[in-house]
């Protein structure tokens, strides 16, 4: 694996991305906070590492067996970047939805338009926790009513709705079977 | 469909290796497909909460399973169009699966090898006995079974695992010593039972002989990327007993004084035999399993090893 560091513009792009999704505003300190290091190992530093064009979160340990030799003891791929620009990945899902402030929960019915690729258009009045405070275009985490995360949409203010414009969804699993199994 | 399967040659030598009467409990069962097994993924659920979320969308399970898995008995649709398995919650098993993960039981931070990876579903298994924490390596020869392996180890939300692309002969280049080894090794399979919509490929004796040089090969690759204490439990889904007690019989010719073969602490199955086979071997072969495919499960092999010394 050829491990590269990240640009300083290449930080801002993921921090931007993940904190937009998170709601939250410093993915740095959320870097920083023990439970994510419980997460991936106890003991461990916590790195973000490139390789080749994907973005990982990585844990590694100084190991006991020689200098200068790390063994990286734990990844979860975040995304990608094309061009310069940081595209947020399904394997990210279940970790981010532990940090996740602002969920937005689907009905049953929703969520299975959602993992079917679907976007979702929310009527104002359907949206009693007040997706209204959702800016136009921002990125949000997608939860079923079990609290399941289900994926990523980008909210769309239309006329008299909102549009959950569906980026990437667990039922890529299923649409990819063929090559999965 | 099975006779069209199993070629007369394997059935011979199953009467000579196992005797007749097993021999045609082996040929009836092997006709027969088992219902699906699901296991739920411990990292994120319990089998209760899993069994309670998936009932309620009209899902049922029969009474009772072993190693704390789910025996379908009732699928209103099919179960991986279901959020639960998308979203990694469950594992579709065959029984036999979950014996080698239970058997090598790997502490938390230990390093693991899983030396024959694809599609994962133990490499899964494994990584969740791991907790996610320690560091596993997931290797695997065949390029285009890798994409399964990834999909597989990502939507389980396992993060502790490391895929490696090559053959596990060429795992030593890797220098890293390992705490435990699991080699589910690519065999015949004639063990195997139907499944559904899917029909194996016949099988002929030459196979036996080829499957069982590269089962010999790696495990003494294996063998020396181990720590001392270290252990390594070897498995395969074939009835051959060259694939099964007389390879690891002749393991431990090679390694004399080296290994220490371990109980298998589960009450399916029975104890590896020679005694039809040869009049000398190793009286170690008694702590293998051999299961039948009459037993609940597919027909399976399964030896414990330790590194007492190099
Ligand atoms: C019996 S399957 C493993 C099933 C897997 N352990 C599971 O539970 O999902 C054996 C695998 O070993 C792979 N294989 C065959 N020869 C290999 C080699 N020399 N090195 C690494 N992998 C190999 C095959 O491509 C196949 O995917």
């Amino acid at each position: 694996m050829q491990i590269t560091k990240l640009t300083e513009e290449e930080i801002v792009a993921v921090s931007t991305v993940i904190n937009e999704i998170l709601k939250s505003d410093d993915f740095s300190q959320i870097l920083n906070t023990h439970s994510l290091i419980k997460i991936i190992n106890r003991r461990d530093e916590i790195y973000l590492i490139k390789n080749s064009d994907s973005l990982y979160l990585s844990s590694s340990r100084t190991s006991d067996r020689g200098k200068n030799c790390i063994i990286l003891t734990g990844k979860i791929k975040l995304g990608f970047f094309i061009r310069g620009k940081f595209k947020i990945g399904i394997e990210s899902l279940r970790f981010l939805a532990n940090y996740c402030q602002n969920p937005i929960f689907l009905s049953p019915r929703q969520a299975k338009r959602f993992i079917y690729s679907k976007d979702i258009n929310l009527r104002f009045d359907d949206t009693k926790k007040g997706l209204e405070k959702y800016s136009d275009g921002s990125m949000v985490l997608v939860f079923n009513k079990k609290r399941i995360p289900i994926g990523y949409a980008k909210i769309l203010h239309k006329q008299d709705y909102l549009q959950l414009k569906n980026i990437i969804d667990i039922g890529i699993y299923l649409r990819s079977e063929k090559t999965a199994f | 469909m099975a006779e069209q399967i199993i070629s007369w040659e394997f059935k011979e030598r199953w009467v000579n290796f196992y005797g007749k009467k097993v021999t045609e409990r082996i040929l009836r069962e092997l006709k027969q497909s088992d219902p699906r097994i699901i296991a739920p993924n411990t990292l994120y659920t319990t089998r209760r909460q899993l069994q309670e979320s998936l009932e309620s969308q009209g899902f049922r399970f029969a009474p009772e399973t072993p190693f704390n898995c789910l025996t379908l008995e009732f699928e209103p649709f099919n179960i991986v169009a279901t959020s639960e398995y998308l979203s990694g919650l469950l594992t579709i098993q065959a029984l036999t699966s979950l014996i080698p993960p239970k058997c090598l039981n790997p502490s938390s931070e230990s390093v693991v090898a899983d030396l024959a990876a694809s599609p994962g579903i133990k490499t899964c298994l494994l990584a969740e006995v791991m907790e996610n924490t320690g560091t596993l390596f997931a290797i695997e020869k065949a390029k285009k079974r890798i994409p399964a392996l990834k999909s597989n180890i990502t939507r389980m939300g396992i993060y502790n695992t490391f895929i490696l692309n090559c053959d596990a002969r060429s795992f030593p280049g890797l220098n890293v010593k390992v705490d435990h080894i699991m080699l589910d090794a690519p065999c015949t399979g004639t063990g195997l039972k139907l499944k559904k919509n899917k029909r194996l490929e016949p099988r002929i004796l030459n196979d036996v002989t080829r499957q069982s040089v590269i089962q010999r090969e790696i495990l003494d690759e294996a063998w020396k990327q181990l720590k001392i204490d270290g252990t390594i439990v070897y498995s395969t889904c074939s009835l051959e007993p060259e694939e099964g007690e007389v390879q690891i019989n002749n393991f431990l010719a090679r390694h004399e004084k080296q290994v220490q073969v371990l109980p298998i602490n589960i009450n399916i199955g029975n104890p590896g035999n020679l005694t039809r086979w040869t009049k000398v071997y190793d009286s170690q072969i008694s702590n293998t399993r051999r299961i039948f495919p009459d037993q609940g499960m597919d027909g399976f092999f399964i030896a414990l090893m330790k590194k007492v010394r190099e």
